[in-house]
């Protein structure tokens, strides 16, 4: 418990990691809140017809294909609280309506942010979890058993490693081109995604298996499961949640280039970074280069702060070693 | 070295192996794969979902599928459809078919011996026999037959059948002509043989006279028109390798080895196998080989990944080091900030901003680079940094700077070639990132590479197209480790012995 929290301690420390959990925040909160900040329908409505929290969630086949005068008249007498964007992210709304500014469609900036920072952050959530899952199990059973487990899977990690993540998503979509593209690609950004994981906890394993309190628990009689869990693991795990956290930016960097390609999912920042490249607006490409930029840098400062943080030495005894 | 390099690129057969079957195994299910060109698409579709993924667990042969044919016409009362369509069948499988239905014919009964033989009509009018007509004939074709099967079925036999194939395209004389047709499809697989890219113009007389006679057997009009290029040619040729890859086992009888082998080549699989090894990974829709275009687009993805990798490790490692040697002061953070950033803008951003200011200045393939470059140094500059610090701390490095060397002599003689080793592993692991970062700037520059072809493979359902782009890059995986495990085994000659042990560890 103590090192956990000698680990926050030491993170906090630093003015950079504040700034970036700031940055974090303003972008994670409002992409899980989305529809409070920016929707079509009210966040509550109570009138004659009934009461009705966030209908945009609950019901949004009544709001499908309204236009703003329509949506207006449906709870006309209701009493309503409002989102501040009363404009989601893929409809065109009037001119004083923005927050700050529109693209060349008149949708709302601020509305197709956040809600290409839910597809961002939740495609790295989910596809991180599964290469987790997977990537620990393997690289556990290739590092534990060794011999033939070991040839048989280690040779996969380190190609499936070099592979180029682009081509698998290529496949991938190309193979299910009318089924939610959000889960094909989380499917495929963790099909290559697990190799990394699966590398780390090997190594870590197999350095971990040789000391001495491993040899010391099963002497005394615990069985290989309890040896895995409670004192191999917890010794393997920390590369892999730094790694995991790094993963967090290139994952997402790599979905906004996939989207960028016309290859994701509609709302995303990659889209919004499309749309520059036309004689359009750069007004989308800016906000949706800032947000990805933003949530790169955030994540990629915390991860750094944490990995340095974990290694208590280079912390303690010179903080000019420190990047930043 | 080089032993231990050949052994580490032995593994690209695994890779390449298991990454062709992965990949077939998720483009399989695509509803509807594109057909080859000029193969009727309805058909080809057919013939295709019938075949299982994998493996076929009762290969079919021309014994068979005659054997089936017969069995039809037999079961089906007379006029039926399913009747006519045995005899279609019969007709076309042709002259392949009468080594295997003559012989039998008189153990079946004396009315479906009658109606079988009349289904060989056709076949014996499309061989251009004397008294052709008596095959129509009920009361005469069983005696027709029996009689032509007893004169002629000494030249339904391979060498036979070669050798009237070799003389016809050699010298095209009627006689040898009237040879050819007799053997009818039974000649067809020493037609295909027969067949090879045209070098020079020379060759296109003997090829135009087999692609003749194919087209006269199958009914199939695909030859090679008068003045063409030798290129449109060898499209032609391809066509027809490509048909009788489909076609194959209506015509072929299966023996020994050929049946083994059959269990996989009857397989989409094994077809696809047989399609990407000796047909260059087959055609596109334009007729041309998938593996020529791809060859043609690898040229600018790989120079663009290549020189925007070098590049970004050149400017990086030097910048790390010097880094890490200011460290703490403001050029170390001056440096972290000048990669981190374009790092964070990612390729996408940069790209735009490049084409929107100076891309109508110069090559986009320099800036295609240099913008690659950019998004790319953030990892090296970190790793020779991160590497490079404990070095800097050690005794030795204190006792030489004492003895008076200069921060270039530290930096270059104790500090780099520590710090490039794990620098150089991750070459390997940066590789998806470049190649992400090259199809994007591919799209945004305008260059005609890899990734704009695969994007319009993807819409366009192409799976020729996409599992060539996922052999190349296993291709490309394998490569990059095994060059980053010999730099790293040439900067760091501790690890030698130990990775040329390496294979033999556990044995």
């Amino acid at each position: 418990m103590s090192r956990r929290v000698g680990v926050g301690d030491r993170m906090a420390r630093s003015t950079r990691v504040r700034i970036a959990l700031v940055m974090l925040a303003a972008i994670v909160l409002p992409a899980i809140f989305a529809e409070l900040i920016a929707a079509d329908a009210p966040i509550f409505a109570a009138g004659p017809h009934g009461v009705y929290v966030l209908p945009a969630v609950v019901k949004p086949a009544s709001y499908h294909g309204l236009d703003r005068a329509g949506i207006e008249a449906l709870h006309d007498e209701d009493f309503a609280v409002w989102p501040v964007i009363r404009c989601g992210p893929s409809s065109t709304c009037p001119e004083g309506a923005h927050l700050l500014g529109a693209d060349g469609r008149g949708r709302d900036l601020v509305a197709r942010v956040v809600y290409g920072g839910r597809s961002a952050i939740g495609l790295a959530v989910l596809a991180l979890a599964f290469a987790t899952v997977v990537g620990v199990c393997l690289g556990a059973v290739a590092g534990y058993l060794g011999g033939f487990w070991d040839e048989v899977l280690a040779r996969p990690i380190e190609v499936v490693q070099a592979f180029p993540a682009i081509v698998v998503v290529a496949v991938v979509r190309a193979a299910f081109p009318d089924q939610n593209a959000a889960w094909s690609l989380v499917l495929a950004v963790a099909a290559v995604r697990w190799a990394e994981v699966a590398r780390l906890v090997r190594a870590e394993v197999i350095q971990a298996t040789a000391e001495p309190w491993v040899l010391a628990a099963r002497a005394i009689g615990c069985g290989h499961w309890r040896v895995m869990r409670r004192h191999i693991l917890p010794q393997a795990m920390r590369p892999v949640v730094v790694s995991t956290m790094f993963g967090v930016a290139s994952v997402v960097l790599l979905e906004t280039a996939v989207s960028f390609l016309g290859l994701g999912v509609d709302g995303s920042w990659g889209a919004m970074l499309a749309e520059g490249l036309g004689p359009a607006s750069a007004a989308a490409t800016v906000a949706g280069g800032l947000a990805l930029g933003g949530t790169v840098l955030a994540v990629y400062f915390i991860a750094d702060a944490f990995e340095e943080a974990l290694d208590a030495r280079v912390a303690t005894t010179s903080r000019e070693l420190q990047l930043w | 070295m080089f032993r231990f390099a050949f052994r580490r690129l032995l593994w690209l057969v695994p890779s390449v192996l298991g990454v062709s079957l992965l990949a077939f195994l998720v483009l399989s299910l695509l509803p509807e794969p594109a057909a080859p060109a000029r193969l009727d698409a309805e058909q080809w579709r057919r013939r295709l979902a019938a075949s299982p993924l994998f493996f076929e667990v009762s290969p079919a042969d021309v014994r068979s599928r005659v054997a089936a044919e017969v069995q039809r016409i037999v079961a089906a009362p007379a006029g039926s459809p399913d009747d006519t369509t045995g005899q279609e069948e019969l007709a076309r499988l042709g002259g392949a078919a009468l080594p295997v239905v003559l012989p039998e014919l008189d153990a079946l009964g004396p009315s479906d011996r009658t109606r079988v033989a009349l289904a060989l009509a056709p076949i014996a009018e499309r061989m251009g026999l004397p008294n052709a007509e008596l095959a129509t004939q009920p009361q005469h074709v069983v005696v027709y037959w029996n009689r032509f099967w007893g004169a002629r079925a000494v030249e339904f036999s391979p060498a036979t059948a070669r050798s009237a194939v070799r003389r016809y395209a050699r010298y095209g004389t009627e006689a040898r002509a009237a040879q050819l047709r007799l053997l009818d499809t039974f000649a067809l697989p020493y037609l295909i043989e027969a067949l090879h890219l045209p070098r020079e113009t020379a060759d296109l007389t003997e090829l135009r006279r087999v692609v003749g006679a194919l087209s006269a057997v199958t009914g199939r009009d695909d030859r090679i028109r008068a003045h063409v290029s030798l290129g449109e040619a060898g499209a032609v040729v391809y066509h027809w390798q490509r048909w009788w890859l489909v076609y194959q086992d209506d015509y072929v009888r299966l023996t020994g080895s050929g049946r083994v082998a059959a269990f996989v080549m009857q397989s989409r699989y094994g077809k696809w196998v047989y399609e990407t090894v000796v047909l260059r990974m087959g055609l596109d829709e334009q007729g041309r080989p998938v593996l020529d275009d791809l060859l043609a687009r690898c040229r600018v993805t790989l120079t663009l990944l290549a020189l925007g990798l070098a590049l970004a490790y050149l400017v990086a490692v030097p910048l790390g080091a010097s880094a890490a040697y200011l460290r703490g002061r403001v050029f170390d953070r001056l440096a972290a900030t000048a990669v981190i950033v374009p790092y964070a803008a990612s390729p996408m951003l940069l790209g735009a901003l490049v084409l929107h200011w100076g891309a109508p200045i110069g090559q986009p393939m320099v800036w295609a680079v240099v913008t690659l470059a950019l998004a790319l140094a953030a990892d090296p500059m970190r790793q020779s940094r991160a590497a490079l610090l404990p070095v800097l701390t050690t005794e030795y490095v204190r006792a030489s700077r004492a003895r008076g060397a200069g921060p270039m002599h530290v930096l270059l003689v104790h500090g780099l070639r520590n710090a490039l080793a794990p620098v150089a592993t991750r070459m390997a692991t940066e590789m998806p990132v470049a190649i992400t970062g090259c199809f994007v700037l591919e799209q945004i520059f305008g260059l005609r590479g890899v990734g704009s072809a695969t994007l319009d493979a993807v819409a366009r359902h192409d799976t020729r197209w996409l599992m060539a782009v996922a052999l190349g890059g296993s291709v490309l995986a394998v490569v990059a480790l095994v060059t980053s495990d010999v730099a790293y085994a040439t900067l760091d000659p501790r690890l030698r012995s130990s990775l040329l042990r390496s294979g033999r560890r556990r044995a």
